[in-house]
C-alpha cells in the first residue's frame, strides 16, 4: 500500500522548480514526476480520509480501477513534458506545470466532490499561468479569457455540488445522473472543461497562445480530467453520444481552413475528446475501457504532435502553415516523430490510435441500429482526421515546399521526450494486449486487429487519403491563407460586450440619477430654501401684523420690501430677529407640549 | 503533377485495390448494421465524407469565418 499521495510529490517538485537555475534544479524537477509515476504505478485500491474537526470528512485519496490509469498517464506526461521543456529552462513554467499535474492527479484520485472541486480549481489556476507563460500580449489576453471560462465552469460545478448536498445526496464520487438540477449543473460544469460545442473556444484560444512546452500539459490534463469526471459520474448518459458526435465532426471543418498548425491540433483535441464522450455516453464495459484507452493514447500521440510543433516554434519562431514547410531535411528526427504522431492520430493500423479508437467505434457499432447515426458520425470524423491533421500537420511543417528557414534539429532532451512518445505510440499499436490492456480498468477481450476491422478501417482511411490527393491534383483543396478564423468566440465576445453595455446603462444610469438628485437638485433646492425661506416666513408674519393694524396697501408693500431686503443683506435689527425667533420657538414648544 | 505526388497516388490506388479485393474473399462473423454487408461501403463513405468535409470547409465555412490579418509579419 502506498503511503504518500502522488500529488504531494508533484507539489514538492513544484517548489523545487523555483530553485536557482542549474543541473540540480533540472534533476529535481524530473525526479518529482518520476517518483509520482512510480507511486502511481504502485497504487492499489485504497482510501485516505482527512477529518476536518469532526465536521466533514474529505476522501483525499480513493484509488479505484477507473482513476489509476489516469494517475499513471498524468504522471508520465508530466515527466515527458518537463524533459521536453528542459532546454527552455523556465522556472515559473516548470513550477506551474508541476502544480497543474498535481491538480490533475489529485482530481482523479479524489474520493469526494469537495476534494475534487478543490483540485479542479487549482487545475484552472495553474493552467492560466501556463497560458500566461506564452509571453506574448496575445497569450496574456488568452490567459484572462481562459480564467473567465474556467471560473464560470467552476462556479456552476460548485452550485451543482451544493444543490445535491442540500437535497440530501452525499458527496461521494460515483454515478450522479441527470435526475436533479444539481446533477445538470455538475454535468454542465464538467462540460465546460470538456470543451463541449459552443463552450469550446477557451481551448482553441488558449492552447496555440501558450509556449512550446506549456501546451503539452494543457493538452493532456484539463480535458482528460473532465473526461474522467464524466466517466465516473455520468456513464451511459445517452445525451453524451450526440454531444460527442458533434464534437468529433465540427472541429474538422475549422481545422481544414486553419493556418496555425498548433490551432489545428487544438481542434484535434476537441475532435478526439468527442470520441471519448461518445464512449461515455454508450456506457458499456467495452466503451468505458475504450474511453480510458483512448484518453491514454491521445495524451501521448497528441503530446508528441505538440512536441514536434514545439520544436518548430523553438527553432524557427513560427508554427503557421504559410511560414513553415520543407523542414524534414533539416529536422529529420522531429519529422519522423511527427509522422508517427500523425499516423497514431489518424488511427492507421499498427499505431496506438487505431487500437483505442477501434474500441470506442466498435462499442457503438455493437449497439446496432439504435446508434447507427452515431456510427456514421464517427466514420465521418475518422475519415476527416486525414485532411484535418493527419496529413496537414506533417505536410505543411516538414514537406510541401522547399525550406524557407535554415535551422537544426531538436536539442537532445527534446529528442528523448519525442522518441519516448513515439515508441509508446508504436508499442501500444503493435502490442496492445501486453502494454495497453493491463492498464485498463477491466479485463479486455477485444481484438482490434480482426480482419474485418482492419480492412474496413483501412478502406475508410485509404479512400479518404485518395480523395485528398485527387483534390490537391485538381487544385480544389483549400490553399493555406494567412488569416484569422472566427469561431463561436465571436458570439461570446458579443455577449460579453452586450452585458457590458447593459451593466453600463443600468448601473451607471443609477449612478447618474443619484448624482443628479443628491448632488445637483437637492443641494440647489436646499440652498434656495435656506436662502429665501426665513425672509419669506418673516415677511408673511409681518404682513399679517400690518394688516391687523390697518396699514394701507402701499405701506404694507414698502415694509415687506424693506424687510425682505434686510433679510437678504443680513441687516435686520437684532431685536426684531430675536423676537421672531422667540415666537417661532414658542410655537414649536406649544406644538411639542400638545 | 510532382513525382512524389504521383508515387503517393499510385500507392494509394494499389492499396485501395488490394483492400477491395480482400473484401471479396472474406465475410465478417457478425453484421451489426445493414450497410456492413455492402461491398466497398467503407471506402466509398470515406471518399465521399472526406471530399464533403473539405468542400464544406472551403465553400461554406471559410467565407463565413475567415478574416485576413491587417498587420504584416508573424
Amino acid at each position: 500500500m502506498s503511503s504518500i499521495h502522488p500529488s504531494v510529490i508533484l507539489l514538492v517538485g513544484a517548489l523545487l522548480a523555483l530553485l536557482p537555475r542549474g543541473q540540480v534544479r533540472h534533476t529535481l524537477v524530473l525526479l518529482a514526476p518520476a517518483l509520482a509515476l512510480g507511486v502511481a504505478l504502485g497504487l492499489n485500491e485504497q482510501q485516505a480520509i482527512v477529518n476536518l474537526g469532526g465536521l466533514f470528512e474529505l476522501r483525499v485519496l480513493e484509488v479505484t480501477i477507473w482513476n489509476r490509469p489516469f494517475a499513471v498517464i498524468f504522471s508520465l506526461v508530466a515527466l515527458l513534458g518537463l524533459l521536453f521543456a528542459r532546454p527552455l529552462d523556465r522556472r515559473g513554467e516548470d513550477c506551474a506545470a508541476l502544480v497543474y499535474a498535481a491538480a490533475a492527479v489529485g482530481a482523479v484520485l479524489a474520493g469526494d466532490l469537495f476534494t475534487f472541486y478543490c483540485w479542479w480549481e487549482i487545475l484552472a489556476l495553474a493552467a492560466t499561468f501556463l497560458v500566461f507563460g506564452g509571453g506574448t500580449p496575445e497569450s496574456r489576453r488568452a490567459a484572462f479569457r481562459y480564467l473567465i471560462f474556467h471560473i464560470a465552469g467552476g462556479l456552476i460545478l460548485m452550485m451543482g455540488i451544493l444543490w445535491r448536498l442540500a437535497v440530501g445526496y452525499d458527496a461521494a464520487i460515483g454515478p450522479i445522473g441527470l435526475d436533479s438540477p444539481g446533477g445538470w449543473l455538475i454535468f454542465l460544469g464538467i462540460g465546460i472543461n470538456c470543451a463541449w460545442p459552443l463552450v469550446h473556444t477557451w481551448l482553441t484560444d488558449a492552447y496555440p497562445a501558450s509556449s512550446a512546452s506549456g501546451v503539452l500539459f494543457l493538452a493532456a490534463f484539463t480535458t482528460k480530467t473532465a473526461v474522467y469526471a464524466l466517466l465516473v459520474m455520468f456513464p451511459g448518459t445517452s445525451v453524451l453520444v450526440g454531444i460527442g458526435v458533434v464534437m468529433a465532426i465540427f472541429p474538422i471543418l475549422f481545422a481544414i481552413i486553419e493556418d496555425d498548425l498548433r490551432k489545428v491540433l487544438a481542434y484535434s483535441v476537441i475532435n478526439q475528446v468527442g470520441f471519448m464522450v461518445v464512449g461515455v455516453g454508450i456506457g458499456t464495459e467495452l466503451a468505458l475501457n475504450g474511453v480510458v484507452a483512448h484518453a491514454l493514447t491521445d495524451i501521448v500521440f497528441k503530446g508528441l504532435l505538440f512536441m514536434t510543433l514545439g520544436v518548430c516554434l523553438y527553432r524557427t519562431g513560427c508554427t503557421r502553415a504559410t511560414e513553415l514547410g520543407g523542414l524534414f531535411k533539416q529536422m529529420p528526427w522531429t519529422g519522423v516523430c511527427c509522422l508517427i504522431g500523425a499516423a497514431s492520430l489518424s488511427a492507421i493500423p499498427g499505431f496506438s490510435g487505431f487500437v483505442s479508437k477501434s474500441m470506442i467505434s466498435s462499442s457503438v457499432r455493437y449497439e446496432g441500429e439504435l446508434y447507427a447515426w452515431a456510427v456514421l458520425g464517427l466514420l465521418v470524423a475518422s475519415a476527416g482526421v486525414l485532411p484535418k491533421a493527419g496529413v496537414k500537420v506533417p505536410l505543411y511543417a516538414f514537406f510541401a515546399r522547399e525550406p524557407r528557414i535554415k535551422t537544426t534539429d531538436a536539442p537532445a532532451a527534446m529528442k528523448a521526450a519525442m522518441a519516448t512518445c513515439a515508441a509508446v505510440c508504436l508499442l501500444v499499436g503493435l502490442f496492445p494486449q501486453q502494454i495497453l490492456y493491463p492498464l485498463l480498468p477491466t479485463e479486455v477481450s477485444y481484438n482490434a486487429y480482426s480482419l474485418a476491422n482492419v480492412v474496413s478501417h483501412s478502406q475508410l482511411l485509404v479512400f479518404s487519403a485518395l480523395a485528398c490527393v485527387l483534390m490537391i491534383l485538381a487544385g480544389v483543396y483549400p490553399r493555406e491563407i494567412r488569416a484569422k478564423n472566427l469561431d463561436f468566440e465571436v458570439v461570446w465576445g458579443g455577449l460579453c460586450r452586450g452585458l457590458g453595455r447593459l451593466f453600463d446603462q443600468a448601473f451607471n444610469g443609477i449612478h447618474t440619477l443619484g448624482y443628479n438628485i443628491f448632488l445637483v437638485w437637492l443641494p440647489d433646492k436646499a440652498a434656495y430654501f435656506f436662502a429665501h425661506a426665513p425672509a419669506r416666513i418673516s415677511v408673511w408674519f409681518v404682513t399679517r401684523r400690518l394688516v391687523m393694524h390697518g396699514k394701507s396697501h402701499e405701506e404694507i408693500e414698502e415694509s415687506k420690501a424693506g424687510l425682505y431686503l434686510s433679510y437678504r443683506k443680513n441687516t435686520l435689527p437684532v431685536g426684531t430677529s430675536t423676537l421672531y425667533a422667540i415666537v417661532l420657538l414658542a410655537i414649536l414648544a406649544v406644538l411639542a407640549l400638545r | 503533377m510532382t513525382p512524389s505526388l504521383k508515387r503517393i497516388l499510385v500507392l494509394l490506388l494499389l492499396l485501395a485495390g488490394g483492400l477491395l479485393s480482400t473484401q471479396l474473399f472474406f465475410r465478417p462473423e457478425h453484421y451489426y448494421l445493414a450497410w456492413e454487408r455492402w461491398f466497398g461501403f467503407y471506402g466509398a463513405f470515406g471518399f465521399v465524407s472526406c471530399a464533403a468535409l473539405v468542400f464544406l470547409a472551403k465553400l461554406v465555412l471559410r467565407p463565413l469565418v475567415q478574416v485576413k490579418y491587417e498587420e504584416e509579419g508573424p
